[in-house]
C-alpha cells in the first residue's frame, strides 16, 4: 500500500502543473516514508522508550521516533518556505503553472 | 590523534556566531558582519588544522552525548578533499561579503556554513541528511535573494526530491538491522540481496540527484547562476561534491563489499552522459554564468566516472582542484557585463577566468588533466568522449566575444588565481606528468585550438545560440522533473534485471 501511495504521489509530483499540487505530492511521499520508518521500528507490546531498569517488557527503539520527528520538523520548515516562495512567484509572474514558468 | 573538542567545535562555530549576532540584535546592535568574518576566520584556521593533521594520516572521532541518539563526528585523510572543497570557496566568500546586504542574509550564510561544516565531519548517515537539509534550507533562501524566486523553488523541488529518496534509503537501511553509522555493518551485508539492491539504489539516486547528474542536471544551471557569487562558488563546488562524496562512501564502497560490482556500470553510464551532454548544451547557452555551471556538471561527471572505475583517491583530489577552478571562474565573472554575444571585462578578470578554466577543465598538467589520461587508458573510448567534452565546454565559453572595460576586479583575484595554478601544476607534475610533458601539452594546445575555432564559428552565427534569435534549449519544469524520474527508472532496471535473469 505504501509503495502504491508513493507511486501515485510521484506521478502527481511530475505530471501536475500547479506548484502547490507538486508540493502536496512531495509532502505525501515524505509522510509515507516517515510512516514506513515508524512501521519498520514497530515492536509488539513494546513500551515507551524511557529507561527503566525495573521494567520487564522490552522498550521500542527510540532512534526512529527521534529521527522521524526531526524529518517532520524539516518538512514543516520546507513547506512553509516553499509556499511563501510560490506566493511571490504568483505575484511576480501571474502564474504558478510548471509549463508556463521559465528561467 | 585529532583533538575531539576541535572536531566537535568545528561545525558549532557558525551557529554560535549566529546566536551571538541574534543576541546582539536584541540590544539593537548589528554585529552580523563581524560575526561572519570571525566565523569564517575561525573555520579556516580550524579546518586547515584538521586537514593538515589528517593529511599526515592521523584521524579522530568525537561523540556528543552518551545515548543511542549521540551525534558522532569523525575526520580522517579521506575527508581532506571535502574540507578543501569547502574552505577554498569560503575564503573567496570572505572577500565578497558585500554581496550579503542585510543582517538576515549574513545570518543565512552562517546557517549555510553550519550545514556545510556539519556535513564534512558527520559520521552518521541520518546526520548527513539533517546537515544537508540545514545547508540547503539556507541556500534556498539565498538563491532567491536577488528576486530569482523561480530558481529558488526549482532548487527546492529537486532538493526535496533527493532528500525524500535519501530518506527512503535510510528506512531500507534501518530495516536490514544495520545502524546509520556504518553501512558496511554485518547486518547490511547479511540482508537479502534484493533488499540490499533497493537500499543502494535509493541511496545512489539521492546522491546522483544532489550531484546534478544527467538526466537530472538542468536545475543546477538555474540555481547556481541565480545565487550571489559566494553562494554560487559553494554550490558549484562543495554542494555538488558532497553528493559525490556520499556516492563514494555510502554506495560504491558498500556495493563493492556486498559484491554488487554491476552498480558501477550504471553509474559509469550516467557519468559518461554527464560528461558529454552538458558540454553540448554549453555550446548553445547564452549566459556565461550558466556555461560555467555546465562545466561544473562536466567535472562532476568526470569525477563520478573516476569513482565508478575505482579511482576514488584520484577523484577525491579532483574535487578540491575543481572547487578552486570553479570558484575562480565565478568570482572572475562577477566584474563582467554580458551584452548579447559579448562579455565586457578587465584583463585581470580575464586572466583569473582563464586560470579557473584551466583548473576546472583539466588543461596543462593539472590533476584533473592527469586523471583524464588515467580514465582514457582504463576505458576504451573514454579518451575521445572526455576530449570532446573539454573542447565543447571550452568552445561554449569562448564563443562570447571579449570587450575591454567594466569595473575593476579585487586585487586578490589574479594573485590567488596564479597561486592556485602554480600549486596545482606542481601537484599534477608530482602525480605523474613528468613523462611526455611536451606531448600532453601539445594535446591540450590542440584541444584549445579546436575550441577556439568552434567558438569563433559560433560567435559569427548568433542565430544558433543567442536568445535574441531563439529560446533557450532547456525543457520546462515538468520535463526536468521527468529527468529525475528517468534517473530512478534506469536504476530500477539495475535492481530488476538480475531478478528477471
Amino acid at each position: 500500500m505504501k509503495v502504491l501511495i508513493i507511486a501515485i504521489a510521484a506521478f502527481g509530483f511530475i505530471a501536475s502543473e500547479h506548484l502547490v499540487r507538486k508540493l502536496m505530492c512531495l509532502a505525501i511521499i515524505e509522510s509515507t516514508i516517515i510512516l514506513a520508518f515508524l512501521d519498520a521500528a514497530y515492536a509488539t507490546r513494546g513500551r515507551a522508550p524511557i529507561l527503566d531498569p525495573a521494567a520487564e517488557t522490552a522498550m521500542v527503539d527510540p532512534l526512529p521516533q527521534a529521527l522521524m520527528l526531526t524529518a517532520i520538523v524539516i518538512g514543516v520548515c520546507f513547506n512553509a518556505l516553499a509556499l511563501a516562495l510560490i506566493v511571490q512567484i504568483a505575484r511576480e509572474r501571474g502564474t504558478v503553472s510548471g509549463s508556463e514558468l521559465h528561467d | 590523534m585529532i583533538e575531539p573538542r576541535l572536531l566537535t567545535g568545528f561545525p558549532l562555530i557558525p551557529p554560535f556566531a549566529a546566536i551571538l549576532a541574534i543576541a546582539a540584535a536584541a540590544t539593537r546592535r548589528d554585529i552580523s558582519r563581524r560575526a561572519v568574518i570571525a566565523a569564517i576566520g575561525l573555520q579556516i584556521v580550524a579546518g586547515l588544522w584538521l586537514a593538515i593533521t589528517a593529511a599526515r594520516g592521523i584521524g579522530g572521532r568525537a561523540v556528543l552525548g552518551d545515548t543511542p541518539l549521540a551525534i558522532e563526528f569523525a575526520f580522517g585523510p579521506e575527508r581532506v578533499p571535502l574540507m578543501l572543497a569547502y574552505l577554498l570557496p569560503l575564503t573567496a566568500a570572505a572577500a565578497r561579503l558585500d554581496q550579503f546586504a542585510t543582517p538576515s542574509q549574513r545570518l543565512l550564510l552562517l546557517l549555510y556554513m553550519g550545514g556545510c561544516s556539519g556535513l564534512i565531519v558527520t559520521a552518521d548517515l541520518f546526520n548527513f541528511f539533517v546537515f544537508y537539509e540545514l545547508m540547503v534550507m539556507a541556500a534556498y533562501v539565498l538563491v532567491g535573494t536577488k528576486g530569482r524566486f523561480y530558481a529558488s523553488i526549482k532548487y527546492m523541488l529537486f532538493g526535496a526530491l533527493s532528500s525524500v529518496v535519501l530518506l527512503g534509503g535510510i528506512v531500507l537501511l534501518y530495516a536490514t538491522g544495520a545502524g546509520f553509522r556504518d553501512p558496511l555493518a554485518p547486518a547490511f551485508l547479511a540482508a537479502d540481496p534484493l533488499h540490499q539492491r533497493w537500499t543502494l539504489l535509493l541511496l545512489a539516486s539521492a546522491y546522483l540527484l544532489k550531484s546534478a547528474f544527467v538526466p537530472a542536471w538542468t536545475w543546477l544551471l538555474t540555481c547556481q547562476s541565480a545565487a550571489p557569487t559566494p553562494v554560487s562558488g559553494l554550490l558549484g563546488s562543495f554542494t555538488v561534491m558532497a553528493g559525490l562524496w556520499g556516492l563514494q562512501n555510502r554506495v560504491l564502497e558498500p556495493a563493492a563489499a556486498a559484491g554488487f560490482e554491476d552498480v558501477r556500470l550504471w553509474i559509469e553510464m550516467l557519468a559518461a552522459a554527464t560528461v558529454v551532454i552538458p558540454a553540448l548544451f554549453s555550446l548553445v547557452e547564452a549566459d556565461p554564468k550558466r556555461c560555467v555551471v555546465a562545466s561544473a556538471v562536466v567535472s562532476a561527471g568526470l569525477i563520478g566516472w573516476l569513482m565508478s572505475r575505482g579511482h576514488s583517491a584520484e577523484a577525491m583530489l579532483s574535487i578540491a582542484v575543481h572547487a578552486a577552478g570553479n570558484t575562480l571562474m565565478f568570482h572572475a565573472l562577477e566584474e563582467t557585463r554580458t551584452d548579447g554575444r559579448f562579455i565586457t571585462l578587465r584583463r585581470r578578470s580575464a586572466v583569473a577566468f582563464a586560470i579557473g578554466a584551466v583548473l576546472a577543465l583539466g588543461l596543462c598538467s593539472t590533476p584533473i588533466g592527469v586523471w583524464k589520461i588515467v580514465l582514457a587508458d582504463a576505458v576504451p573510448g573514454a579518451g575521445i568522449l572526455v576530449a570532446a567534452a573539454t573542447t565543447f565546454t571550452l568552445a561554449g565559453l569562448l564563443k562570447f566575444g571579449m570587450r575591454r572595460g567594466g569595473p575593476a576586479p579585487p586585487p586578490w583575484l589574479p594573485a590567488s588565481a596564479t597561486l592556485a595554478l602554480a600549486l596545482t601544476i606542481t601537484v599534477g607534475m608530482g602525480l605523474g606528468m613528468r613523462t611526455n610533458v611536451l606531448a600532453r601539452w601539445a594535446a591540450d594546445a590542440a584541444t584549445l585550438a579546436t575550441a577556439i575555432a568552434i567558438g569563433r564559428a559560433l560567435h559569427r552565427r548568433p542565430e544558433a545560440w543567442d536568445p535574441a534569435w531563439r529560446r533557450r534549449p532547456y525543457p520546462h519544469l515538468n520535463a526536468e522533473l521527468l529527468g529525475a524520474a528517468l534517473l530512478l527508472t534506469t536504476g530500477a532496471l539495475w535492481v530488476i534485471l538480475p531478478q528477471v535473469r
